[in-house]
């Protein structure tokens, strides 16, 4: 096994990543409005555009999940549940909450299969199955039932809906934060945020994988 | 009048009068519709009314402070862990 800088988030994760992110903090803000918490835009306006951008990232998420499936890179989110992982994901959470204040490393190197922390790739899978369906689900089941479209009157009350939107909006503000933080553990915020930007980042890579994009992806490799 | 046997001094003329026809089917003119914030306000048009759920009337008020909660306790957890960080890390500097 040999560190090496490779191409690890292709240019649609990035736009997907980006995209995905501004949509969420104008969704925060203008459902903030909408709840009534804040009277900075006019309420007509934030239901607007919180309803137009609610769909556009309806529409992205639609590209990510054929992106995902198509290129093969669900994998990275799918749970491996052999006794080395859940080791890894022990001990990546007890360099969290204890090796960080002694000066550790992170024990976690990325690898080909898995370019996400095993505590990451955990909370991006809850987030992917719980949290986020939650949200769209419920979203558009208010929508259509705002509009008239559908009645649930019988099968779940319209506080229901809004109450299941409102503590998944929550749960990814929560997220929001932790996942910023988190950006200013290790060297510094700027080597967790460039991958994000440029794509490169450093990989633990198996002779076999090397030769492997030397033969066949040599444009994701030698990137330093 | 002498049928409704009502007295009657022989004099008549014409009076004026006002009819109303809800011609715009009783919808207000645009400059006198109402705003969204008229009911969705915490002092609405409808804050009488028993409605199960209204955003903007600030109702769930339970609810609202579980979840503010949590994200102060977010950001408690936050700030907590990176004043230890500082803290131990300039411990170890020196």
């Amino acid at each position: 096994m040999a560190i090496h800088t490779i191409r690890v988030f292709p240019i649609f994760e990035r736009i997907w990543h980006w995209g995905q992110a501004l949509s969420i903090f104008i969704l925060i803000f203008t459902g903030l409005a909408v709840h009534g918490t804040h009277n900075l835009i006019p309420y007509g306006l934030a239901v607007t555009v919180h309803t137009i951008v609610a769909l556009a990232l309806l529409v992205l998420w639609a590209f990510a999940t054929f992106w995902l499936l198509t290129t093969g890179e669900i994998s990275h989110f799918v749970p491996t549940m052999t006794a080395q992982c859940r080791r890894n994901l022990f001990s990546v959470a007890r360099y969290y909450a204890f090796g960080i204040f002694k000066g550790e490393h992170h024990p976690y190197q990325k690898t080909m299969l898995r370019k996400h922390n095993p505590l990451q790739g955990v909370t991006y899978l809850l987030l992917k199955i719980i949290v986020f369906p939650a949200i769209w689900i419920s979203g558009i089941a208010y929508l259509l039932f705002s509009i008239g479209l559908v009645d649930f009157s019988g099968v779940i009350s319209h506080g229901l809906i809004a109450t299941i939107h409102i503590v998944a909006a929550f749960i990814i503000v929560i997220f929001v934060y932790l996942h910023v933080y988190l950006l200013t553990t290790g060297h510094s915020f700027k080597e967790h945020l460039m991958p994000m930007i440029n794509g490169k980042d450093k990989v633990d890579l198996t002779k076999e994988q090397y030769d492997y994009l030397v033969s066949n992806e040599p444009n994701k490799l030698n990137l330093d | 009048m002498s049928k409704a046997g009502k007295p009657y001094s022989g004099e008549f003329g014409f009076v004026d009068t006002y009819m109303y026809w809800p011609t715009t089917h009783m919808v207000a003119s645009k400059d006198k519709t109402l705003e969204c914030e008229e009911c969705h306000a915490k002092e609405g048009r409808l804050k009488d009314l028993e409605i199960p759920y209204m955003p903007g009337t600030g109702k769930t008020k339970s609810l609202d402070l579980l979840l503010i909660l949590a994200v102060l306790a977010t950001l408690a957890g936050v700030f907590g862990h990176a004043v230890i960080r500082t803290v131990t890390g300039l411990a170890r500097k020196k």
